[in-house]
């Protein structure tokens, strides 16, 4: 009968226990779970303002890159608009690559001026166009080198959420469409 | 009690093993869409940089059009150029996977570009679109001081060289006749002689008996020296050795290079084959075609046997008249002395032509132009449609 007794007192005692361990566990096997979803909710997020940064970048800089390396007829010596051309709002008038230099958006707009839907957030674009050496790509010039490198940034508020480049060179202009060097 | 406590451990672990597993699954998921987002944000950048690598393939072909710089390796390793992909671009020749023979077959340029893990590529062809240089719309190119010579046209007016040495005569059509103080518009360039030079079949100076090339045939089938070349394209090096063409006949290109003092091309016919120059020279040289045709009958061999056709026919007999006329582009980087020369294409001379009493005849051909290693820049086109994104 003792040993009967002491027995039920230690399996109520490991009974306690069990049950404690069980709720820690739980509790911690909760905590965890709610993390892991907060994170998918925040990576959620994330994954949004990457997809959407880089669709409106390369949308962009495809727009941009898609045009003449240069302005016919004109000797280029400063990079940005010509006379009777503007990228202020609509970009219609662009019509050669460093036309979009020193571009910023205060909201990203389509090419005919059209606001983009982007789901409430301020989106910003950011264009730079310029001259670089062909022998060191990481090098910036102040004259024609036939070369030119985009860079488009795009700004979620005031950050910057995706940096796209790409090279336009004359070279191609005359192989491909046959433009006079 | 045992039941009910074995029950409680089995429901506790399985439902804590289900959330750890919902939590572990929704980690994973959750890496791999991050993970798949940034490797298409990468696979877009990447893209990016391989439509840059075909620009700067581009602007690198277009600024060596013939290819000196890229031939002979038939890729443009421009990585060092923009640091943190690595970028290349292979040229494949479309025509005899050989870049180094025909400059002007069409082309295939493969650009591939890799950021992290993801790697774009594209290719395109192009074909050569030559234009000859500048100084192919001129018979008479000379970059020095010319020395009094008489030069006469071809309608018999004849120039005097103090004249046209103020006067910077210009060819036209009506009067193809061309000689202009043109210095600077146009020096031929040491990699357009070398490309020549690594076309040929050297004939060393030492084989031909007394340096004397004396009534030989020169030709894709036949080298009396050597081998023959498959282009009839040969190369004496003079090793400052005096050495004399005489009343011979090239079909092909005649390069002569170390010229020893007096080294002259006498009473030849030298016929360039289409897409080639007809004679090279790096050194000072006296020409003398004279003006007395060139017989078989009198020299008793056969010139135009199987391989070098004259006007289009081949025989074995010697009978056979050949006028004594250089047909073609002549590049002489050094002096001329025309004592009596007559040319049918263009004359280029980046030097002095020198001799008191000598006659220059060249009749402006440029239809045997344009020839590789003498065009400008503006060479290449995009063949519409080869342009392919590629895929592994």
């Amino acid at each position: 009968m003792k040993q009967c007794r002491s027995f039920a007192r230690s399996c109520a005692g490991v009974s306690l226990a069990e049950a404690a361990l069980a709720i820690v566990v739980v509790a911690v096997a909760i905590g965890a779970g709610l993390r892991a979803a907060t994170q998918a909710a925040a990576a959620r997020v994330a994954i949004t303002e990457q997809t959407t940064a880089r669709i409106l970048g390369q949308s962009l800089l495809d727009e941009v890159a898609a045009l003449q390396y240069e302005e016919p007829l004109v000797a280029t010596t400063v990079l940005g608009v010509e006379a009777g051309e503007t990228v202020a709002t609509a970009r219609t008038t662009a019509d050669d690559i460093d036309d979009y230099n020193a571009l910023t958006e205060s909201v990203a707009r389509d090419r005919d001026g059209s606001a983009l839907q982007t789901g409430g957030r301020v989106w910003r674009r950011r264009v730079s166009v310029r001259w670089v050496r062909a022998a060191d790509l990481t090098t910036v010039s102040m004259t024609e080198t036939g070369v030119k490198l985009i860079t488009v940034d795009v700004f979620n508020n005031r950050r910057v959420v995706c940096t796209l480049e790409a090279l336009r060179t004359r070279g191609w202009d005359v192989a491909a469409r046959g433009a006079e060097p | 009690m045992r039941h009910h406590r074995g029950f409680v451990m089995v429901f506790v672990l399985s439902v804590v093993m289900l959330i750890t597993l919902l939590a572990i699954g929704a980690v994973a998921v959750n890496r791999t869409r991050i993970r798949s987002v940034g490797i298409s944000n990468t696979g877009v950048e990447a893209g990016l940089a391989a439509q840059s690598v075909l620009e700067m393939t581009q602007h690198l072909m277009r600024a060596d059009p013939n290819g000196f710089a890229w031939r002979d390796k038939a890729t443009f390793d421009v990585s060092g150029i923009r640091g943190k992909d690595a970028w290349t671009a292979q040229i494949v020749d479309l025509v005899d996977n050989n870049l180094l023979t025909g400059v002007h077959d069409n082309v295939r340029v493969i650009a591939q570009a890799t950021r992290g893990p993801a790697t774009a590529g594209f290719q395109v062809d192009l074909q050569a679109d030559p234009v000859p240089i500048a100084a192919a719309s001129h018979a008479l190119v000379v970059t020095g001081v010319r020395a009094p010579l008489v030069v006469r046209s071809v309608q018999g007016t004849e120039y005097n060289a103090a004249n046209y040495h103020e006067a910077d005569v210009t060819w036209t059509e009506s009067a193809p006749f061309v000689v202009g103080g043109m210095s600077g518009l146009y020096v031929p360039s040491t990699e357009a002689i070398d490309y020549w030079i690594a076309q040929g079949t050297r004939i060393d100076i030492d084989v031909i008996p007394s340096s004397r090339v004396e009534k030989q045939l020169l030709s894709p089938a036949v080298n009396p020296y050597g081998t023959a070349n498959a282009r009839g394209i040969y190369v004496i090096d003079c090793e400052n050795k005096t050495l004399r063409v005489h009343e011979s006949r090239v079909y092909g290109t005649l390069i002569i290079i170390n010229p020893g003092l007096a080294t002259t091309l006498e009473a030849n016919s030298i016929e360039a084959i289409p897409g080639q120059p007809a004679l090279l020279v790096r050194g000072n040289i006296t020409v003398n075609t004279g003006d007395n045709d060139l017989k078989e009958s009198t020299i008793n061999r056969n010139f135009n046997p199987a391989g070098a056709p004259f006007l289009g026919l081949t025989n074995s007999d010697e009978s056979d008249i050949y006028p004594v006329v250089i047909n073609g582009l002549v590049v002489i980087v050094g002096n001329l002395s025309p004592t009596f020369m007559h040319v049918q294409g263009c004359v280029i001379v980046d030097g002095n032509i020198s001799g008191l009493a000598g006659y220059l005849r060249v009749v402006s051909s440029p239809q045997a132009l344009p020839i590789p290693g003498f065009t400008d820049a503006r060479v290449w086109r995009v063949i519409p449609g080869t342009f392919r994104q590629l895929t592994r």
